[in-house]
């Protein structure tokens, strides 16, 4: 008898696991185009300070210049070249929003995870917290947070963060309540599990999904978030090269050198495009993975 | 009602017939042929009930023979009858004609068969009048009258209402009304009472086989249930692999199966009757046809060389035939018959030890849940007190909602009870699994009912049977953790090559399997058992079922079984318990109480149970 099933219920009898992770997520338009326009974006960013041809801040007698072979994008209104400012100022707009998702999405996880988890009075309060914050507008909540203490990137990151983490935590929050009346979750509780492995071990895998496509969702939010607080002067400050500085402080010369602004604002605008494919493409790439497996 | 040998199948206008149909589904990977050489006929006024096990192509037949396609699904050769016509070729146009109006169709979840957002009164009008041309005013009379005849009370009221205000007996019962209420000719029945529980899936099988019978419609009954197709249905087809391996009067297949298959499934299948062992089918079905080979043959105790070729159905009466090379070969089918004593599910009361120790006892409790918007807390369990003795099996059976599983999550400290306590061995058991020592939960474990969800789908089998090695067994050094792990998945008779891969690589029975596996690294003393094999087919039930009867033997564990199944309590179960509303009805060794019953409710749900053998009591029993 034993020998027998052994014999019919062989691993030959299941499908192989698939091997389609990267490949699988490229092949996917949306995957592959905004993964390409993100690692162009960072090879810019990563080498653009040592390729850059002068110093973002030399200030030259040689101001509002249009394109030119000496300055390939001319100059702004002090006569810094334009081309080595765009070069510089990428690190922020890339990191800054990163920063305040990366700090959002911690806080964010814990709490989603112990509120959908524990539920009752804990979820009570978070739930109640979470309302009052998504009824205050984002704007206004950081104007008031830079009003206080003002500009600057760890004001700025800290206030995005804080203005995000609400949002975040309801998606996880409510992932976590789906996933958490499931039977290996009551196993893991019966085994007398500690909350840590519950929550980190045998949940969060099962939210990675979620959060990922969360996670890059938010990341382009908060591109347009921060590159706009720094248009208005609120963000990071001149004489940063930061490319919505550099919209905010070229747009007087508009008419004359456009260059000056519609690089930046372009650069901005691709970024925001690239990390919106890839959060786009992730959710299909997991769509297609939580239907695969249902079928089952 | 007329005996079934007395009525002569002739052929008429309103048969519906499959004639040597063959279908497949083209996917990426070609094409996958799912349906071979299939030939049924409908015929007025009676009941054909299609046999098989998921994955044994007799949804696509019920759906093939409404001339319905799924996308990818083509027809290979053979034709669908009806009238004259061939279905399988008729255009949209013409088939909207027949829909719902000649041809009805019932599945098994009524989400799917009323729409939440109308009232019943406009599920019946459109039908009514569309179909039969009948005015408002006729059609709500028409209403009426066949919501009275499928027994929903207050009719005139009952119109008014959505499908969400009715149980779901009764929502079953409308979707049957409003099929019927065109009058069509033919009805094809998908498993449609598997989600009710007994007593009301006994009511509902009354009311279909009544008032088909009285219209002269010709059905298609299609179950994985084959005692209950036996029961309710005048001749039997089953299925396996695409093929059909049998056809004939449902009372002779049933007592005298003739193809290897279906003996092995009436093996399988748990009955209240007797104390017939139950037998798992080794292996796993074949997901398609057969290509020059019996389809069965891999799983089959009596194959040879000569089952290496294409089958043929061999006729062997006038309604009955059956897929076998070695049929007159083959020794006639003994229910009693052990291939397997050593394992097979077999359980007497003589084996009954009147003077076993208690190992857990159960004072008094109870269970309260508030339920969120009315102030009114829903008690689950009420005051329930059980001794379970050491070493043996308790069966805990009920319908939903009795509190069969909140007892059970109670003693594993998965629900906190508000009143009573629980004592294992004389010490009182803390509420909470968590607050327990480890000692104590290591000795009570508990597998659960969904195999789809009771391992992480993020840990591999072998990250989901090492953990409770590490929580509870010290004494099992790291490195020899996975030969103890490959030891018991053998034990649970499974490939230790499985190991790394994750649970949606395996099918529902292996992962039912890990999970009992899963249970007993722990060693423990107790296991839990909620609802283990309900998700499963028969033939898996079966032999999850022999797995834990001959662990429990040869561990000497005490095992709770919770079950909604009477047949299943039979096999499993030395002593039961029947629960209603949180409150025990009946108590006693099973054999004796399934015998025997005192207390009205469980004579009520043994009358529900499905049998072939008094089929005209069970078909009778409520109009």
């Amino acid at each position: 008898m034993t020998a027998d099933v052994l014999n019919t219920v062989t691993a030959a009898d299941v499908a192989a696991p698939r091997q389609r992770r990267w490949r699988g997520f490229l092949a996917i338009p949306q995957g592959g185009f905004g993964v390409a326009l993100l690692l162009l974006l960072l090879l810019l960013v990563v080498i653009g300070p040592f390729i850059a041809p002068d110093s973002p801040n030399e200030i030259s007698d040689q101001p509002i210049l249009g394109p030119s072979a000496q300055h390939w994008l001319g100059t702004d209104a002090y006569g810094r070249d334009i081309l080595s400012r765009v070069l510089h100022g990428g690190a922020s707009v890339i990191l800054l929003p990163l920063l305040a998702v990366s700090l959002a999405m911690v806080v964010a996880t814990l709490v989603g995870l112990l509120s959908g988890y524990l539920g009752g009075k804990v979820d009570s309060v978070v739930t109640w917290v979470i309302n009052i914050a998504l009824a205050i507008p984002s704007y206004l909540a950081v104007l008031v947070v830079v009003a206080a203490f003002g500009g600057g990137g760890a004001v700025v990151v800290t206030a995005v963060a804080v203005v995000y983490a609400p949002y975040i935590t309801r998606v996880i929050r409510s992932a976590t309540q789906a996933i958490a009346p499931r039977e290996f979750v009551l196993a893991a509780r019966a085994r007398g599990e500690s909350l840590g492995w519950i929550l980190f071990r045998e949940i969060t895998p099962n939210i990675g999904p979620t959060l990922l496509v969360e996670i890059a969702l938010r990341f382009t939010y908060a591109i347009m978030f921060i590159a706009s607080l720094s248009f208005l002067g609120l963000g990071v400050q001149p004489p940063s090269s930061n490319w919505g500085v550099m919209v905010a402080q070229n747009r007087a010369l508009l008419l004359v050198s456009p260059v000056g602004v519609l690089v930046p604002a372009l650069l901005i605008g691709v970024l925001a495009i690239a990390v919106n494919l890839i959060a786009d493409a992730l959710t299909q790439f997991f769509g297609d993975r939580i239907h695969e497996r249902l079928m089952v | 009602m007329t005996t079934q040998a007395t009525r002569v199948p002739a052929q008429r206008d309103g048969d519906l017939a499959a004639e040597g149909l063959s279908v497949g589904y083209r996917s990426r990977d070609g094409l996958t042929q799912v349906l071979a050489d299939v030939s049924v006929r409908l015929r007025s006024g009676r009941i054909l009930g299609l046999a098989g096990e998921s994955g044994s192509g007799k949804s696509t037949l019920a759906l093939s023979m409404l001339g319905y396609r799924v996308s990818g699904q083509e027809t290979l050769a053979g034709r669908i009858d009806f009238d004259g016509r061939d279905l399988d070729r008729a255009s949209i146009k013409d088939l909207r004609k027949v829909w719902g109006a000649r041809l009805a169709y019932l599945p098994q979840d009524t989400a799917t068969s009323l729409n939440p957002a109308l009232t019943i009164r406009r599920h019946f009008i459109e039908g009514l009048r569309r179909h039969q041309g009948l005015d408002t005013e006729e059609a709500v009379r028409r209403s009426v009258e066949w919501l009275g005849r499928v027994e929903i009370p207050e009719p005139e009221t009952a119109l008014h209402k959505y499908p969400h205000q009715f149980s779901g007996g009764q929502q079953q019962r409308i979707a049957l009304a409003l099929a019927l209420s065109v009058e069509p000719e033919v009805l094809i029945l998908d498993e449609p009472t598997t989600g009710l529980d007994v007593v009301t899936q006994a009511h509902v099988n009354r009311l279909i086989v009544a008032l088909a019978r009285d219209a002269g419609i010709a059905a298609l009954y299609v179950s994985h249930n084959l005692a209950l197709l036996a029961t309710v249905c005048d001749e039997l087809a089953i299925m396996y692999a695409g093929q059909i391996v049998e056809q004939g009067v449902a009372a002779e297949v049933y007592a005298a199966p003739r193809h290897p298959y279906t003996a092995a499934l009436i093996g399988a299948v748990p009955t209240i009757a007797s104390d017939r062992a139950l037998h798992g089918i080794p292996g796993i079905p074949r997901p398609s046809v057969p290509v020059h080979v019996c389809g069965f043959a891999d799983r089959c105790g009596f194959r040879t060389e000569a089952c290496d070729t294409d089958i043929p159905l061999v006729t062997l009466a006038e309604v009955r035939s059956a897929r076998c090379v070695r049929l007159d070969e083959l020794p006639p089918f003994d229910p009693a018959a052990e291939p397997a004593p050593a394992t097979a599910v077999a359980r007497s009361s003589a084996t009954v030890d009147k003077d076993a120790d208690t190992i857990l006892t159960v004072h008094r409790v109870g269970v309260v849940f508030s339920r969120p918007g009315s102030g009114e807390p829903f008690v689950a369990v009420d005051d329930v007190s059980v001794r379970v003795p050491a070493g043996r099996a308790l069966g805990i059976a009920g319908e939903s909602g009795s509190g069969k599983s909140t007892l059970l999550r109670s003693i594993a400290g998965l629900v906190r009870p508000a009143t009573g306590t629980i004592t294992y061995r004389g010490k009182e058991l803390a509420g909470l699994a968590g607050d327990r020592p480890v000692a104590l939960r290591r000795s009570i474990q508990i597998v659960f009912q969904n195999p789809d969800a009771t391992l992480n789908p993020r840990h591999t089998v072998y990250q989901s049977l090492e953990r409770p090695l590490k929580l509870f067994r010290p004494d099992i050094a790291r490195r020899d953790r996975r030969d103890a792990v490959a030891a018991m998945m053998r034990q649970v008779r499974l490939s230790p090559d499985l190991l790394d891969r994750f649970p949606r690589h395996l099918s529902g029975g292996q992962r039912q399997r890990v999970a009992i596996g899963r249970a007993l690294l722990a060693e423990p003393e107790v296991l839990l058992c909620d609802e283990v094999t309900s998700a499963l087919d028969v033939s898996v039930q079966a032999s999850i079922l022999e797995l834990l009867v001959g662990l429990q033997a040869d561990r000497e564990l005490t095992v709770v079984f919770v079950t909604h199944d009477l047949g299943v309590l039979r096999a499993v179960a030395d002593e039961a318990i029947i629960l209603q509303n949180g409150v025990i009805r009946e108590s006693g060794p099973t054999a004796r109480l399934l015998r025997t019953p005192q207390h009205p409710y469980t004579m009520e749900l043994i009358a529900a149970v499905p049998s072939p053998e008094r089929s005209a009591e069970f078909l009778g029993g409520g109009s």
